[in-house]
């Protein structure tokens, strides 16, 4: 075919890692284990109550046309908190952009954290993210994305980059809470209504039972010379929003209010 | 009529719209800020020329294009896309109050409309609700989306004229230096996939979070 528009030589990676749990004598197992391709997953020892689970993207970053499928099965009762091993860093594409398809099914009376590490977006990346997250009203649920523009340390500047971040969860069978991220043209963000020049923020959303209750609780220990947030609640969501300047204030933040609002250190991998 | 052709706005359509869009169609417009009278409060939103850079971004980057292309949607809808689309309108919602703002608007103009037109239009977020309403009564979308993104605009500066405080002839003036982007968000807003919504208006997100701590408010958001 001689006007076929790509080129079949083109190296692309593809990965796909899905991790399935039952409850069994009251203790999280393992029933299913999938992964192929560029993605791995780990289940390392931690010698906490909960499991952690640590995705890994091997090729390194995501540039255009790479395809990573992350999914998980948390049936009734368990509990699960799941991570990526470092930052995600989105590269330069040349043509197209790359995919990241995230799917959650969280059954009755699980517990069940999405907590990875940042996405790094450098210049003229695209990339699009979809996730959906299938759970029951009885079960609680963490769902958090990080996003960094360039690496203000490195002396970068982000000049143009596409991001598209679409949240869809479904909460015994009716749509609770939807979420849509989207960048295209990183040159906007200086203004006071979206960035005002900061490059680093992070939407962290928790839907559970109590969720709304724990609202003042999350407002309490959201006090950061160096980091804005809000949080609202409503509709058995608890929503909370941080913007910083920079990756490195951004982290200390998270890792503060994760460790307090969730009462438990975090995965390892966060603090290598 | 040629594909792309602009049908001219009837009289009619144009007297339904000015009357859906007015601040005097009672579904108590002039109760919500968007999040501005915080940001006005923390000292984001000062005069006119930060209110014009504040609600270009709103329309641009935030709510005024994700409405538009909801409202887009909502005028095809049928069944139950349509049920659909309203709960993705709600669930979009980034804080209670701006969950409020869509959902308490978006009632009372459906209970407003069906007593007025006979159409039975059940409670739907705002933008839903009015495409619903626009494609019942026949009323040109291409007029309908650059119309509610004036009156979104619009209803924003009368809460910064009030609050912030910026005289009349002021507010009219940023109003009037946004009509050319109004047009372009609402002609790419008629053809946009659910798949283009999004918001990039993270600090307003915020600033309607920290609305809800304000201990002295005149606007619900």
């Amino acid at each position: 075919m001689l006007d076929q528009t790509t080129s079949p030589n083109m190296q692309r990676a593809k990965g796909r890692a899905h991790l399935g749990f039952v409850a069994r004598a009251g203790k999280t197992t393992l029933m299913d284990l999938h992964q192929s391709g560029c993605v791995k997953a780990m289940l390392p020892r931690n010698h906490a109550p909960v499991m952690d689970g640590v995705l890994i993207n091997t090729a390194g970053g995501v540039t255009g046309g790479d395809q990573l499928q992350y999914s998980a099965t948390l049936g009734d009762d368990t509990t699960l908190c799941l991570t990526t091993q470092t930052a995600e860093r989105i590269y330069q594409s040349s043509s197209g952009h790359g995919t990241i398809k995230t799917d959650f099914s969280v059954g009755a009376n699980a517990t069940f954290d999405w907590i990875p590490q940042e996405t790094i977006l450098f210049n003229q990346s695209a990339l699009k993210r979809n996730m959906t997250v299938t759970m029951d009203a009885s079960s609680s649920v963490m769902l958090m994305e990080s996003i960094v523009l360039g690496r203000r340390a490195m002396g970068e500047t982000l000049n143009s980059c596409f991001l598209s971040d679409q949240w869809r969860v479904m909460r015994s069978g009716k749509m609770a809470y939807a979420d849509a991220l989207r960048i295209s043209d990183p040159n906007a963000l200086n203004t006071p209504a979206t960035l005002g020049g900061n490059r680093a923020f992070t939407t962290l959303v928790y839907i559970a039972p109590d969720a709304e209750a724990r609202r003042n609780q999350m407002q309490q220990m959201l006090n950061f010379d160096d980091v804005k947030t809000g949080v609202s609640a409503w509709n058995g969501c608890l929503v909370t929003r941080f913007i910083a300047r920079d990756a490195q204030p951004l982290r200390k933040a998270l890792i503060a209010t994760l460790t307090q609002f969730r009462n438990a250190p975090l995965p390892r991998v966060w603090h290598m | 009529m040629g594909m792309g052709a602009h049908i001219a706005m009837s009289t009619n359509s144009a007297h339904k719209l000015l009357a859906w869009l007015s601040p005097s169609y009672p579904i108590g417009a002039y109760s919500y800020s968007h999040g501005l009278e915080y940001a006005i409060d923390a000292g984001d939103v000062h005069d006119a020329h930060s209110l014009q850079i504040w609600l270009s971004d709103v329309l641009q980057y935030g709510a005024g294009r994700n409405d538009a292309i909801l409202l887009a949607h909502a005028y095809r809808a049928d069944g139950d896309a349509l049920t659909e689309l309203c709960d993705l309108a709600i669930a979009l919602s980034p804080s209670a109050e701006r969950h409020l703002e869509t959902t308490a608007q978006g009632a009372a103009f459906a209970k407003v409309t069906s007593a007025i037109t006979g159409h039975d239009i059940s409670a739907m977020p705002l933008p839903v609700a009015l495409g619903v309403a626009a494609r019942r009564e026949d009323v040109p979308l291409n007029d309908l989306i650059p119309l509610y993104l004036h009156s979104f605009a619009a209803n924003i500066i009368a809460a910064g004229v009030r609050f912030i405080p910026l005289g009349q002839t002021d507010g009219q003036r940023v109003l009037h230096a946004l009509f050319d982007q109004i047009d372009d968000i609402a002609k790419q807003a008629e053809t946009a996939s659910l798949d283009d919504l999004g918001s990039a208006c993270f600090w307003s997100d915020i600033a309607s979070m920290k609305h809800e701590n304000m201990t002295t408010r005149i606007f619900r958001t």
